[in-house]
């Protein structure tokens, strides 16, 4: 890609107007991005990669799906068998829910290792957490929305979890799974009709994440609050092999796990359809959510698990002030990098522990979920006062050219 | 291309593939065998489907695996029982942990003189009622990632080439 | 200073993109096509039926 030959030429009719040419090359086939782009930096816009694949199957599962008790079910089958191409198109759309996902815990564990939540990040960092939010609430309603006996359990659970909360629960409740007073089946119009619009809204949330880091100091893997022009390179042609290359691995992961496992996230159960004859005595949750299903558990009451999954969410939220390191990054971190694993350890023990709770599971549920909020409240703010970290250089140490 | 190819060519002959020895098509890149399916039509016809339906699978994939008009019409003639309680067989391979081999040894327990033959064959049905684009899956995705594969390596050098020296 | 502003292999990667994209936008539109009919009425009702 070359620059413009003669800057002087007069602008085209179109750029005069809407400098929608000049904005691509400033903010994205040129934009300025630390030297040391990696692999981890692809992350983000491939997070943008998965959305679309979404919106755009997704709009093309609607035109097929019927939103209706009994007639659900039998829809999605007619999409697996009769609709031209129609099984691509649902193993696109639920196997990019995984690759989702995985992207999106990923983008979450780089930006505690990196400390992309401080130093004038804080506003991009709690807007793309209330984006993984909707990411979350939005796979819920979609494993509703298959409406097999698993979806019926994950409702039912969905349903009295939100109960619990104090005074508007039950409201809440009501007004997103049905008018149905005990709750006991949802109102699969409405799950539908919530899937798709906070589906689109989500496309506006994840636009203000991107637009707010943008704004926010370039994420760079030394956590260096600000940047020295010099580390500063053109994503073309500096950035752009590597993302292409990212995108690449991604998209071979992705199809290859349609090729061998297509519904591997989800429930076999699903394969039954919802009914008041074929209720599951446990849930049998995609792998994505048994995190915040061991959070839930670990709540020891309905209305613990409600508490105890918004609490780490707002613990989160308030990072940014709960860390009180000169240092952010955690390279320069001994004790804090270490503690970051364990947090890690400690949401993978969560999830194998949900994922069938039962005789030592239970305890390791409870301990893991006692390090992870532990972790946001005490560990994370005592070793950011005590730990002297290692000497930050001004300048990025890992630039790769 | 080759490479890939060679991958799955070990991927298919490794022992995780092999786990399953019974059924084909359980394999990375296997697929279902037609005269197997055919046989196990049969089966089911003559020993399932005086009580169980399989609501799900279409007449006209029926037809694609070479069930002739006077088998359907022979199954249509027989009448669905009266009392629903028998459940549909449609997915019942998806619903069970093992699929297939679930089948097997589901039928060699509740129905121990029928022969392995049949109930192989009767599971192999099964399977593919549950999931009868497996083979058009397959092939499909394996090609889309060898294009994919090639996309990538011209697409990242045409990137670089951009590059100052 | 290398003075060719389009290369060969820019030129082989944006048909290989052409290529996925079309393939892609031949998918999305075949899927608007006519659905393979379910059991005509003539065939058995078990196949064809739900009673659920």
């Amino acid at each position: 890609m070359t620059p413009p030959s003669d800057p002087s030429a007069p602008p085209s009719w179109l750029e005069q107007r809407l400098p929608i040419g000049r904005m691509l090359r400033d903010h994205l086939i040129f934009a300025p991005i630390p030297a040391d782009f990696s692999l981890g930096a692809c992350v983000e816009p491939l997070i943008w990669g998965a959305l679309i694949t979404l919106t755009f199957t997704g709009i093309w599962l609607g035109l097929f799906y019927h939103a209706a008790p009994q007639h659900a079910f039998t829809s999605l089958q007619t999409i697996m068998r009769a609709v031209p191409f129609g099984w691509l198109i649902r193993d696109l759309h639920r196997t990019g829910v995984s690759i989702l996902f995985a992207l999106a815990y990923l983008q979450l564990f780089r930006a505690l290792r990196l400390g992309l939540y401080r130093d004038g990040r804080e506003l991009a960092w709690i807007v793309s957490l209330v984006r993984f939010a909707m990411f979350l609430f939005l796979g819920v309603l979609g494993f509703i929305m298959i409406d097999g006996a698993a979806s019926i359990a994950l409702s039912l659970d969905l349903a009295a979890h939100l109960a619990a909360i104090p005074l508007i629960g039950h409201a809440i409740a009501q007004a997103f799974l049905g008018a149905a007073s005990d709750l006991s089946r949802p109102d699969l119009t409405r799950i539908a009709m919530a899937h798709i619009a906070i589906g689109f809204l989500l496309l506006l949330i994840a636009g203000l994440t991107s637009l707010t880091q943008r704004l926010a100091p370039p994420a760079n893997r030394d956590g260096l609050p600000r940047l020295d022009p010099r580390d500063l390179v053109a994503f073309h042609p500096y950035g752009s092999p590597r993302l292409f290359a990212a995108a690449i691995i991604t998209g071979l992961i992705f199809f290859g796990l349609i090729l061998a496992a297509p519904h591997g996230q989800s429930s076999r159960l699903n394969a039954i359809p919802a009914g008041t004859l074929a209720l599951p005595l446990h849930l049998d949750l995609p792998w994505y959510l048994l995190g915040f299903a061991g959070l839930a558990q670990a709540g020891q009451s309905l209305g613990g698990g409600t508490a105890l999954i918004a609490v780490v969410l707002i613990l989160l939220a308030a990072l940014p002030w709960l860390d009180r390191s000169p240092a952010a990054a955690a390279r320069y971190r001994p004790w804090h990098r270490r503690a970051l694993w364990l947090l890690a350890g400690a949401w993978v023990l969560l999830s194998i522990g949900a994922a069938d709770p039962r005789g030592a599971w239970t305890l390791m549920i409870d301990l893991s979920a006692c390090y992870v909020i532990a972790h946001f409240l005490l560990v994370t703010p005592l070793i950011s006062l005590l730990e002297a970290p290692q000497p930050v250089p001004t300048r990025l140490r890992g630039a790769k050219k | 291309m080759r490479r890939v190819a060679w991958f799955f060519a070990v991927l298919a002959v490794s022992p995780v593939a092999r786990a399953a020895p019974h059924f084909a098509f359980t394999a990375p890149l296997g697929t279902y065998n037609k005269a197997t399916l055919q046989a196990g039509f049969a089966v089911y016809q003559a020993q399932c489907a005086a009580c169980h339906t399989i609501s799900a699978v279409r007449a006209g994939a029926l037809a694609d695996l070479g069930v002739s008009p006077a088998a359907m019409a022979r199954l249509r003639a027989l009448r669905p029982p009266q009392q629903p309680a028998a459940p549909d067989l449609s997915l019942i391979a998806t619903a069970l942990p093992h699929g297939a081999a679930s089948i097997v040894s589901l039928l060699r327990v509740h129905h121990p003189l029928k022969s392995a033959v049949m109930v192989h064959d009767v599971a192999e049905f099964l399977a593919w009622s549950a999931d009868p684009t497996l083979d058009q899956r397959k092939s499909i995705m394996l090609r889309a990632m060898i294009y994919l594969a090639i996309f990538g390596l011209i697409g990242f050098f045409a990137l670089r080439q951009d590059r100052a020296p | 200073m290398r003075q060719t502003p389009i290369r060969f292999l820019t030129i082989l990667a944006l048909a290989f993109a052409a290529v996925g994209f079309g393939a892609m936008a031949w998918v999305f539109i075949a899927a608007l096509g006519p659905i393979r009919p379910a059991a005509a009425p003539s065939v058995a009702t078990n196949l064809a039926s739900s009673r659920r």
